[in-house]
């Protein structure tokens, strides 16, 4: 009998036995985290949805993909299989820009007019830098920098070795700030807006 | 832009938009479509490799490594005493026949 007291590993366990209680309570537990993920590397709200519930889909219909002997903790493993769906999902040419997806939900945060601008104008800077990286400097920068994830986990979540993960941050904020700098003028802008 | 510099822009970035309220319940529901055909695909595998599970692999593995050497003492024994027959069987014919 499955109780939300379980840990996500004895829940997995529950699953691989046909628990559909089990299973919504790992759904109830983790959706807002994994959709949170999801959402900063789709960039957009009904892929990140479908992302999401393809993943977990994939854990119910096949359990057995989940190796408890290994060690790995579920949340790690499920970045994972969230990343893995990712780069599928950009390979069929699923990916939209993010412009017209996850900048309106920048203009969200009200504050003074000016104000605003100035945050609206860094908040478009950063997601078109972060956006106009390649999709593995993205992950990593999202799974390290925004999911809190250590390296060690990241780079499991990637599939890679730690090195091949501190690697893809440097080039990633090299990129960011790259960026950046070719876009100074908007960042003086809000900058200026910000200042009055 | 110092590597600071970078780290605290990054760390502004806005945070992510929220999940609907309802996204956890559509998952659960969608699994509890998809149960019929899991439990189907289950019970067929579940039924396929019940028929080749041991039910407990070290018992198996001590009895057959048992069973395996008394066999093998069996079997140099008849060896023996087959050698010996056979020797005896030559001897017998190299002594007169030849």
């Amino acid at each position: 009998m499955a109780s939300t007291d379980d840990t996500d590993e004895s829940l997995m366990r529950l699953i691989k036995q046909g628990s559909h209680q089990a299973f919504a309570i790992l759904v109830r537990r983790h959706t807002d985290r994994f959709f949170a993920a999801g959402f900063r590397m789709c960039g957009n709200r009904s892929e990140a949805e479908d992302l999401v519930q393809d993943a977990f889909l994939k854990i119910w219909q096949r359990p057995e993909i989940w190796k408890e002997d290994k060690g790995a903790k579920f949340t790690t493993w499920f970045y994972r299989i969230l990343v893995n769906q990712n780069v599928d999902r950009l390979r069929k040419g699923q990916k939209t820009t993010s412009d017209d997806s996850i900048l309106p939900f920048i203009a969200d945060g009200r504050e003074t007019p000016e104000g605003e601008v100035a945050r609206t104008e860094e908040q478009e800077n950063i997601e078109r830098a972060l956006s106009a990286l390649p999709e593995r400097q993205q992950t990593a920068l999202n799974l390290c920098f925004y999911e809190g994830l250590s390296n060690a986990d990241a780079a499991e979540a990637m599939g890679v070795k730690v090195k091949a993960l501190e690697s893809l941050l440097m080039r990633a904020k090299a990129g960011v700030r790259e960026y950046l700098k070719h876009h100074q003028h908007h960042l003086a802008k809000g900058e200026r807006y910000a200042t009055r | 832009m110092q590597h600071d510099e970078l780290d605290t822009l990054l760390s502004r970035r806005a945070g992510a938009a929220k999940a609907r309220p309802d996204l956890a319940e559509r998952i659960i529901h969608a699994a509890l479509a998809d149960l019929p055909n899991r439990q189907k695909v289950q019970t067929f595998w579940q039924e396929v490799f019940s028929m080749l599970v041991i039910p407990h692999p070290s018992v198996a593995v001590a009895t057959g490594i048992v069973l395996g050497v008394v066999m093998g003492f069996q079997a140099s024994d008849g060896l023996t005493i087959l050698q010996q027959d056979w020797s005896s069987f030559l001897y017998v014919n190299e002594g007169g026949w030849l």
